[in-house]
C-alpha cells in the first residue's frame, strides 16, 4: 500500500507495533476528549468560549498527528502481511523438502523450523487483527472529529476522512467504515 | 601337502571378500542418503525468504542449519565406519597376497622337487599337488582383484560424496 518495498521486506518488531497500537489508542482517547471538550461556536466564529478558536487548533494538531500515526499503521499492516506471507511460503518450502530427508535426526530440526513458523504466523495473524481493528478505531475517530471545525477553516483533505489513502487511491472499506459511522449516528 | 588349520577355505575366502564387499554398498547406500540429506538441507535454507533477523526468523534458520550440522555429522561418522571397512577389505586383500605368494613358493618346491623324482607314483602325486597349488594360486589372485576393485570403486563413490558434501558447506 505505501509502496515502500524495503520495510515490507523486513520482519516485523511485533514489540514496536504493540507499541504503535498503544500509542495510536491513546491518541485516540486524546482526540475524542478534544473533541468533546470543543465549545459551540456559531458560523461566523463567535463563541462564548475565549480560547475557542485555539481548542480547535489543539484538536486539528491531535487529528493530524493520529493522521500521520494511521499513515503508520498502515505500513505496519503491509509489513505484517508480507512477513505472513513469507512465512507461509517458507512452510510450503519446509514442509516440501521435509518430505525428501531420509533420517529422522534431520527431519526432527525440519519439524522444529516448522513448530516456530506456525507460532510466527500465529502470533503475526492476532496481530494482523488488533493493527485492522485499531486502523478501524483511528478511522473512526478521524471522521468524527473532521466533524467539527472552526468556521472558515476547512479541515485538510485525506486528515478530514481519516483516509491518508496509501499509495494515492480511497480505500473502498475505509467507504464502507465511514458510510457505517454515518449511519451508527 | 597339509593344510594349516587356521588357514581358511575357499569358501570361507570367498565369503569374507563378499561381505566386505556387501558391507561397502550397504555403507554407500548410507553415505549417499546422508548427502542427499544435507543437500536439501542446502537447498531449503537458500530457498527459504528470512527476511532479515526476528525472533521466529532466527529459530527457523537455527533449526534448518541444525539439520544440516546433523547430516554433516551423520556423514562424518558413516565416513569412519566406511574407512574402516576399506581398511578391513585391505588388509584381507593383502592377506590373499601373502598367501598367494607362500603357495607360489610351495609351488616352486613341488615343481623342483618334482623334477629330481623319478618314481611315477611319486611323480604323479607331486603333479597334482603342484596343479592345487596352481588353482590356489589363482583363485587367491581373483578373490585379492574382485576386494581391490570393490574397496577401489567404494573409495573413488566416497571422494565423489566427500565432494558433494565440501562443496556447499557453510563459510
Amino acid at each position: 500500500m505505501s509502496g515502500d518495498v524495503d520495510v515490507a521486506k523486513k520482519n516485523v518488531d511485533l514489540d514496536q507495533v504493540e507499541d504503535s497500537l498503544e500509542y495510536a489508542h491513546e491518541q485516540i482517547e486524546k482526540l475524542d476528549r478534544s473533541v468533546h471538550s470543543l465549545p459551540k461556536v456559531d458560523e461566523d466564529g463567535n463563541s462564548e468560549c475565549p480560547f475557542a478558536e485555539e481548542l480547535y487548533a489543539q484538536k486539528e494538531d491531535i487529528q493530524a498527528q493520529l493522521n500521520g500515526q494511521l499513515k503508520g499503521l498502515y505500513e505496519k499492516q503491509e509489513a505484517i502481511d508480507a512477513e505472513n506471507t513469507r512465512c507461509k511460503n517458507n512452510l510450503v518450502v519446509i514442509s516440501a523438502h521435509e518430505r525428501r530427508i531420509h533420517r529422522d535426526s534431520v527431519r526432527d530440526q525440519y519439524s522444529q523450523a516448522e513448530v516456530e513458523l506456525c507460532a510466527r504466523i500465529e502470533c503475526l495473524s492476532e496481530m494482523q487483527e488488533r493493527v485492522t481493528k485499531t486502523i478501524k478505531d483511528v478511522q473512526a475517530a478521524l471522521a468524527g472529529a473532521s466533524e467539527k471545525y472552526y468556521p472558515g477553516k476547512c479541515p485538510q483533505d485525506g486528515e478530514a476522512s481519516g483516509t491518508p489513502s496509501p499509495g494515492g487511491t480511497t480505500d473502498d472499506r475505509e467507504l464502507d467504515d465511514l458510510l457505517e459511522i454515518e449511519q451508527e449516528r | 601337502m597339509a593344510r594349516r588349520s587356521d588357514t581358511p577355505t575357499r569358501s570361507e575366502v570367498t565369503e569374507k571378500v563378499e561381505k566386505h564387499q556387501d558391507d561397502m554398498n550397504d555403507k554407500a547406500e548410507d553415505v549417499e542418503e546422508t548427502v542427499s540429506d544435507i543437500e536439501t538441507v542446502r537447498r531449503t535454507l537458500d530457498s527459504l525468504d528470512l527476511g532479515g533477523t526476528s525472533e521466529g526468523a532466527d529459530e527457523v534458520e537455527g533449526a534448518i542449519e541444525g539439520a544440516e550440522d546433523i547430516g554433516v555429522g551423520e556423514f562424518d561418522e558413516e565416513s569412519q565406519e566406511l574407512e574402516q571397512i576399506q581398511g578391513e577389505t585391505e588388509e584381507h586383500e593383502s592377506e590373499l597376497g601373502e598367501r598367494s605368494d607362500t603357495t607360489t613358493s610351495d609351488m616352486e618346491k613341488i615343481s623342483d622337487a618334482s623334477s629330481q623324482i623319478h618314481s611315477d607314483a611319486a611323480g604323479s602325486e607331486l603333479a597334482k599337488a603342484e596343479d592345487n597349488a596352481r588353482r590356489d594360486i589363482e583363485f587367491l589372485t581373483d578373490q585379492a582383484g574382485s576386494a581391490q576393485t570393490a574397496r577401489e570403486e567404494s573409495q573413488r563413490l566416497h571422494t565423489e560424496h566427500q565432494a558433494r558434501v565440501d562443496s556447499g558447506r557453510r563459510s
